[in-house]
């Protein structure tokens, strides 16, 4: 195994085990981690998987995952206001209304 | 090899457990280790630009958000804090997850290698771009535009977020700093310091990984840092001072690319002599304006001694 076959299994182990968990918790921040997690999974394999071991990284992937990982802080900062705003309104246990866990 | 391995598993090891655990505080705290980690992960395969911005932005500010988000929870709504077991729906959830990982890594291993790398055109031409880091000759050159896009995202989400908060309570009067010395001379020591590698890091963009986004970063941290320990009076959210830092980053921007359209007869192609003139002028708005953005990301932190009195842990 060398290591441009790790960090692509890496990239997708994580976008894996984030998804499990956005769709299996039901507690709403554990979802918004779970995408975080997702992201970063993205991430790993668009940097890693058009790279040749020992070869420096694309500038243009380099790009595109720094725009992703603001758009991902913009997205979760949103993301939980409207959680703490929907625990302010509905005090429940953080988790949907319709399946009981 | 084996280094890459080791953080390999560590980075698995730390997602599965943030996801799976039963306590809030430790998936967050966890959640900050991970993105450290993925960091190490991003020098390895030599993306420094993107290593600083996971430390500043994935680990730092999303990590504080969350702390934030859980201090909310624990006044408004504390049951939120008694999180569930992790108990999938179906027990074929999992398996199903493991099926798609699978497959999906058998496509990543088996997928032709860069058929028509980029690299090679990119590097080609950066010495006639603006910044001679391909990274910022990327996003503020080649592809400009969707660097303009992506302030524009960050405006989105702060205007959405003062949307939602309209009408809560005005933050109440910062206290004094004397109330805390110790937290006092830490915010002496740490704001001058993270400012002045704010201002290095936007500079330095155009030649080497940093840039306007992983220096606003850190401005906002030490602007939230300031806020908590009452170094600094929040302004008020309608305040105009407030809204002009926030929009400006956006609209200096905009305008800039306007002016190219008139003058180049394209978006965003610099004028050929003076190109790094307008990348710094632009990446030094940007980071004031994404900083005060991240910074209001955080609208109520409590002043220090209020945090202390309501910190039960």
């Amino acid at each position: 195994m060398s290591d441009d076959v790790v960090f692509p299994l890496l990239g997708v182990f994580l976008f894996g085990v984030g998804f499990a968990a956005f769709v299996g918790r039901r507690h709403l921040l554990w979802k918004i981690i779970a995408v975080n997690v997702m992201a970063s999974g993205v991430s790993v394999l668009l940097l890693t998987l058009p790279r040749r071991a020992g070869e420096g990284v694309d500038p243009v992937p380099q790009a595109m995952v720094l725009t992703g990982i603001v758009v991902m802080v913009a997205a979760t900062a949103l993301a939980l206001a409207l959680a703490v705003r929907l625990a302010g309104l509905s005090p429940g246990d953080g988790r949907h209304r319709h399946t009981r866990e | 090899m084996a280094f890459d391995v080791a953080l390999c598993v560590l980075v698995a090891g730390l997602a599965l457990r943030l996801l799976t655990t039963r306590d809030l505080f430790e998936a967050v705290i966890l959640f900050v280790s991970f993105g450290l980690a993925l960091a190490l992960v991003w020098v390895r395969i030599g993306a420094v630009d993107v290593a600083l911005a996971e430390v500043a932005l994935g680990a730092g500010v999303t990590g504080a958000l969350l702390v934030n988000a859980r201090r909310r929870l624990e006044q408004k709504a504390p049951e939120w804090l008694e999180a569930a077991h992790y108990r999938p729906a179906a027990a074929v959830l999992p398996a199903l997850c493991g099926a798609f990982a699978g497959v999906a890594g058998l496509v990543a291993l088996t997928a032709p290698r860069a058929v028509q790398p980029l690299a090679p055109r990119i590097l080609e031409r950066v010495p006639d771009a603006a910044a001679t880091n391909p990274v910022t000759a990327v996003l503020l050159d080649f592809r400009a535009y969707d660097t303009l896009l992506e302030i524009g995202v960050l405006v989105a989400g702060i205007t959405a977020v003062w949307a939602l908060e309209r009408g809560r309570p005005a933050v109440p009067p910062a206290a004094t700093a004397e109330d805390e010395p110790v937290l006092a001379e830490l915010v002496r020591w740490i704001v001058p310091l993270t400012v002045m590698t704010a201002i290095y890091l936007t500079w330095l963009g155009a030649y080497e990984p940093g840039g306007a986004f992983q220096a606003g970063a850190l401005l906002a941290g030490a602007g939230v840092l300031m806020l908590a320990s009452g170094f600094l009076r929040p302004y008020a959210p309608h305040s105009p001072v407030l809204r002009t830092v926030v929009a400006a980053g956006l609209f200096v921007f905009a305008a800039a690319a306007l002016a190219t359209v008139f003058a180049e007869g394209a978006l965003l192609r610099y004028p050929a002599a003076g190109g790094y003139v307008w990348v710094l002028a632009i990446e030094a708005v940007l980071t004031v304006s994404i900083a005060a953005i991240l910074a209001e990301f955080f609208v109520d932190v409590p002043s220090a001694p209020q945090q202390a009195s309501g910190e039960q842990r």
